[in-house]
């Protein structure tokens, strides 16, 4: 297979809590919420890959350091085989963001509610210096307006956000990310907060630009559904670690992690026959903190097949279940 | 045949807002038969939550019952003065489990105080009696009774999701209202309280008004479906069959828009366009414009909600 | 942050801000105050600062407004400025001098005649003071029964240098002419021995000791003014005439004949000569005990006051949104530092020190060394609310995309976070208006300002010297008191108006 364009080695982020003012002079020690800790994955370049789990367990945080709005407390980040964890002018930050873009959940809180359309999409060219004039920037601002199909781009660019609907301001949330021409894009939950009549059409539009860009994406999301839709591997998030990652489709139609089966069988579907049955599902409990992350294997507690001597103890390790499926259990075959 | 807990007929409530009157709630016109699960579903703004708002009496400001009647067991309570409103209706004949629960609860009151104030202060039950019956419908819905001397933010989204409804339910009313009840929770969650209120349908008999934008939930539970668009009903009737034959095409391609997670679906269809502004809505079929089968008869009247099969409507000029 | 950003703010803002009763109200107010403030000199006379430190000696000291004759039994005369040049009625030449005649009609219908009549402001181009021009001044009372003249000859032939102020009330030579007239209507006996010249007659009358002692402490303003006849028709004794001891004044037109003598190869330049009826009221609020025009004062301290107020708070917004920005932004120890600073400014008992800072200046303190203290413990509050503010608009996503595009934080702070804050800062600036004057105010009432600024503090401050209250002199507290007040309420009115537009929470739909 190709080189990946992205690749993440041993990711971690912590955040610090904030400590009393007698505890720290206490000198207890400081303790931290473990948001990522020890991601890896690889992404080739043209795919759609998603990132799936539940709120706080370290999804968008592992977006966010991809894009460089967090630095990570440990491991690498590689785009095209350059590690980019160690980059620090402003030169080279500025030609790293130009590669890598984001696409955020919320069409609403992403676009200053002061900047009119043209302002928005200006914003990117005048801190990246394209376009020499006004009227090339103008230029550019047009061709992104119509490549999300904002169109007659000159009806808009006068506009403020509030004046479009929610699919018209992520389309031009996409255009903002696009105009810079980027290779890699993390998109996260950019549709969850739309319609559904909106939402696929503006899936659609990832997935036309995605062949016509030729951008690769980073797809966070808590929808199965969608991921299954849009990406082509998937990797499940659990308390900051990838549990379970493999070719999107595999991995929804057989899960190894019970996690991810618990994941599956929680998703809701359009089936109202079923409508008098309480589902089953194996799970139990609720995410424990991400402040003291449970010993052994971190999904232990909620486990419903959790082995006493084994699960509470020994950390699991990713292994290769299937072709390209890995898994991170130690029970997998075995419940 | 069992007989209708609720009956909204012509109902009209209209926001009048300085830049015009908005019609989200046009001549809509249903019954909820006791025990029933009734889903509405529709995009966002097509005035869903002002319906649920409306039903309790308490259309937001500046919003105001235009015309219509709401009757709950027979009782008109359209036109009742607010008092009596809060006395003897609100919470008593028909409550609501708010949309974004996480906001519903204050936090700086125990969880029993908050469930046992109204009973106090409105029902005039004695404080232990009060109490005992919060920790009966807290152990109702899953909660551990001694959830009543902890704080909101001691508990969990989901756990905050439970005593909302715990609360709902407090009184026995006749008709609940359950306004997005599951958004902002996490999937397995969305799924435990989604199983939670099945239960409660079968234990008590609930008869429940279920308000979503996302139709597999409503798949879950409900036993019929209303499809809201633009301030009216275009389709309702039994879930399967609305599900299974969708007659009205805004229905059709809200279900053909849903991703399925085990089926392959090549292109998924989508609606162009935006619902429309409620203020000045498109003359004839307010969907005509974003319709792909648009005739000249859609563009000039308004069509009725006509019965297609045994208790399933839609209002098309198609049929 | 650029000027489209500004208009468009300003734009929006003023569309639902132009719904407001209560602010377009105080916006109107506002207005004519700054209208007010920028016509002072036109409104007034551009030389009130001057008057202020000196006081104007030909007005009546302590003098209420003219208007209270509206509601007092006895009327008082009011003050008048007479200009010379209007009432020129001919010049004559004879013997090598040149004579100017002026007639002046004064209606008189008062119970209380004016303090004085000044004459000042004649010009010459005399060398030396035997060429200075002459006056002569007659005075043609209204008709009285049973007086036989009713034309009283005030003084004759004075020298006026130039500059010179004559001052009849206090002149000996108008005294000695009012005794000789009130011989000559038989008020008392004078013995004239025949063909005596007017010179000498005065003469006489200082000869006669009795006479002698009445000059000195008569008020000739009543004598003039006043009947000397009873209802009866009867003289009244001399005594009761000299010292106002008759109850009636005389009614009517007097006619003041003014002629200057000048030799004619001097010219006389009388366009500026003014004659003053200095009066017992003054003009629209009257006068304080340096005769300086409270009017006048009232409206120059508009200017002093605004511009005291305005400064102090837009400097003071400036700077408190600027500081809470940069802690804000900066996060971290940076903004605990910052804000440690800023509460223990916040903390300071800020009226004890300004008084200390106050005295070390010794009452020299300038006016806009005033502002930059006022501004040093005034900008505290508005960093705090812009600090949280920011702290809000940092963790926005579209700050996050900005910074994801590459945004620096010079962008960041002025393109995203210092355009929201202009509401803010409006409505901000509007409310510390009043806190700014009310400082200056009671810095200068407790004479801790500046002395040579006219503003109302240092009204009020004039007013507290001169015992105002004590002494029922209520015209000199009520309106510089009245003028703060005002100035409160229509930066309170625009201030509730400003938060009702742009604290979306109070906004009605």
């Amino acid at each position: 297979m190709a080189e990946p364009i992205l690749k993440v080695e041993n990711l971690k982020k912590y955040f610090p809590l904030k400590r009393g003012l007698l505890d720290s002079l206490r000198g207890k020690p400081g303790k931290f919420v473990h948001a990522v800790d020890g991601v890896n994955f690889e992404i080739y370049k043209q795919q759609v890959f998603a990132l799936v789990g539940e709120s706080g367990c370290g999804k968008s945080t592992t977006g966010r350091l991809i894009v460089k709005l967090l630095e990570p407390t440990d491991g690498r980040i590689y785009l095209e085989g350059q590690d980019v964890t160690t980059i620090t002018t402003k030169e080279e930050v500025l030609a790293y963001r130009r590669k890598v873009q984001m696409i955020f959940q919320d069409p609403f809180a992403s676009l200053n509610p002061r900047f009119r359309i043209f302002d928005v999409l200006e914003e990117p060219l005048l801190i990246h210096g394209i376009g020499e004039t006004r009227a090339e920037r103008e230029e550019l601002i047009y061709r992104a307006l119509e490549m999300v199909k904002v169109t007659p781009p000159e009806d808009y660019i006068s506009r403020f956000p509030h004046m479009l609907s929610g699919g018209q301001r992520q389309r031009v949330a996409i255009a903002r990310a696009l105009i810079l021409n980027p290779e890699f894009i993390v998109a996260d939950e950019p549709v969850s907060m739309l319609d559904v009549s909106i939402r696929a059409e503006i899936l659609e539009l990832m997935k036309e630009l995605k062949e016509k860009m030729g951008v690769t994406y980073l797809y966070i999301t808590h929808d199965m559904s969608t991921a299954r839709y849009f990406a082509d591997w998937m990797a499940v998030m659990y308390l900051g670690r990838i549990v379970e990652i493999g070719p999107a489709k595999r991995l929804i139609d057989n899960p190894l992690h019970p996690y991810t089966r618990a994941l599956l069988a929680a998703v809701p579907e359009p089936k109202p026959e079923r409508r008098n049955i309480i589902k089953e599902l194996p799970i139990k409990g609720e995410v424990p903190s991400a402040v003291d992350i449970p010993s052994g294997c971190r999904f232990h507690p909620r486990c419903i097949y959790a082995q006493k001597g084994l699960c509470d103890v020994k950390q699991p390790q990713l292994i290769e279940y299937e072709h390209n499926h890995w898994a991170e259990c130690h029970l997998v075959g075995k419940y | 045949m069992t007989k209708n807990v609720l009956e909204v007929k012509n109902l009209k409530m209209y926001y009048f807002t300085t830049k015009g009157v908005v019609k989200a709630v046009d001549d809509l016109t249903f019954n909820l038969k006791k025990g029933e699960v009734m889903g509405l579903a529709g995009e966002s703004g097509c005035g869903k939550s002002s319906l649920g708002f409306t039903l309790m009496g308490m259309p937001t400001p500046p919003g105001k019952i235009v015309e219509g009647s709401i009757k709950i067991e027979g009782r008109e309570i359209v036109g009742l003065p607010d008092d009596v409103l809060r006395k003897e209706i609100r919470w008593e004949k028909i409550s609501m489990i708010f949309q974004g629960a996480m906001n519903a609860l204050n936090p700086v009151y125990t969880v029993g105080y908050q469930m046992t104030e109204p009973l106090i202060y409105h029902k005039g039950m004695g404080e232990e009696e009060a109490l005992d019956r919060a920790q009966r419908y807290l152990e109702l819905v899953g909660l551990d009774p001694e959830i009543v001397y902890r704080y909101p933010h001691e508990l969990s989204g989901g756990m905050k999701q439970r005593v909302v409804i715990a609360m709902a339910l407090l009184m026995e009313p006749s008709v609940v209202i359950a306004d997005e009840p599951t958004t902002a929770l996490d999937v397995i969650v969305q799924a435990q309280i989604i199983n939670l209120m099945k239960r409660l349908k079968k234990e008590l008999g609930l008869s429940m008004i279920f308000i979503t934008h996302d139709l597999s939930i409503l798949a879950e539970i409900s036993d019929r479906i209303a499809i809201m668009y633009a301030g009216k009903i275009v389709e309702i009737g039994d879930s399967e069959k609305v599900y299974y034959e969708p007659a009205h095409p805004y229905t059709q391609k809200l279900l053909a828009a849903i991703p399925r997670l085990h089926e392959d679906v090549d292109r998924l269809e989508f609606i162009p366009g935006q619902p429309p502004n409620l203020i000045e809505p498109p003359k004839g079929c307010r969907f005509h414009p974003r319709c792909p089968y648009v005739m000249q008869v859609c563009k000039e009247q308004e069509p009725e909600l006509k019965e297609v099969d045994k208790d399933h409507y839609a209002a098309c000029w198609l049929l | 942050m650029r000027w489209v950003d500004l208009k468009d703010s300003l734009k929006s803002f003023w569309s639902s801000y132009r719904r407001q009763k209560a602010g377009m109200l105080g916006l109107i107010l506002l207005l004519l105050l700054i209208f007010v403030a920028i016509a002072a000199p036109w409104l007034t006379s551009p030389n009130v600062p001057k008057v202020w430190q000196v006081g104007n000696p030909l007005a009546p000291r302590n003098a209420p407004p003219t208007w209270i004759n509206a509601f007092s039994h006895y009327k008082q005369s009011p003050h008048e400025v007479i200009s010379l040049s209007n009432y020129f009625v001919g010049e004559n030449k004879s013997m090598g001098y040149t004579i100017y005649k002026f007639k002046i009609q004064y209606p008189f219908k008062y119970d209380y005649p004016p303090k004085d009549i000044v004459f000042t402001g004649l010009n010459s181009t005399a060398q030396n003071p035997t060429e200075a021009p002459t006056m002569s001044m007659i005075i043609e009372r209204p008709h009285e029964p049973g007086v036989k003249t009713e034309e009283m000859r005030i003084f004759s032939d004075v020298q006026i240098p130039a500059g010179a102020v004559i001052q009849v009330a206090s002149l000996p030579a108008a005294k000695a002419s009012v005794l000789v007239w009130l011989a000559e209507n038989g008020v008392y006996k004078l013995n004239i021995p025949p063909g005596v010249p007017p010179d000498m007659i005065s003469y006489l009358i200082m000869q006669n000791q009795t006479l002698f002692g009445y000059m000195s402490s008569m008020d000739i303003m009543w004598v003039i003014f006043q009947r000397i006849v009873d209802e009866k028709g009867h003289l009244y004794p001399l005594h009761d005439v000299l010292f106002h001891q008759t109850p009636r004044a005389l009614e009517g037109t007097y006619t003041l004949y003014v002629t200057i003598k000048a030799p004619s190869n001097v010219k006389v330049d009388y366009s500026n000569a003014k004659l003053i009826m200095v009066g017992r009221t003054y003009g629209f609020m009257g006068t304080d005990q340096m005769g300086r025009d409270i009017w006048a004062d009232l409206v120059w301290g508009v200017r002093v006051s605004l511009y005291i107020g305005l400064a102090v708070a837009i400097t003071s917004v400036l700077v408190g949104v600027l500081y809470g920005v940069t802690s804000a932004y900066l996060g971290g120890w940076a903004d605990e530092a910052l804000q440690r600073f800023n509460e223990f400014m916040a903390s300071m008992p800020i009226f004890p020190i300004l008084i200390l800072l106050g005295m070390y200046f010794g009452g020299h303190i300038t006016i806009n060394l005033l502002i930059g203290l006022l501004v040093l413990f005034g900008w505290m509050g508005t960093a705090k609310v812009a600090r949280s503010m920011a702290l809000q608009i940092k963790e926005q996503t579209y700050i996050e995309a900005a910074k994801a595009l590459g945004a620096s934080t010079w962008r960041v702070v002025f393109r995203h976070i210092v355009p929201q804050l202009l509401p803010y800062a409006f409505a901000s600036i509007a409310i510390s208006v009043p806190g700014a004057i009310l400082s200056e105010a009671g810095l200068s009432f407790l004479g801790l300002g500046d002395p040579t600024a006219v503003t109302w503090g240092q009204m009020l401050n004039a007013a507290q010297q001169n015992n105002a209250t004590l002494n029922g002199y209520w015209w000199q507290v009520l309106p510089p008191g009245l003028a703060i007040a005002l100035v409160g309420f229509v930066f309170v009115l625009i201030g509730v108006s400003l938060d009702t537009v742009l604290n979306p929470k109070l906004k009605r739909s």
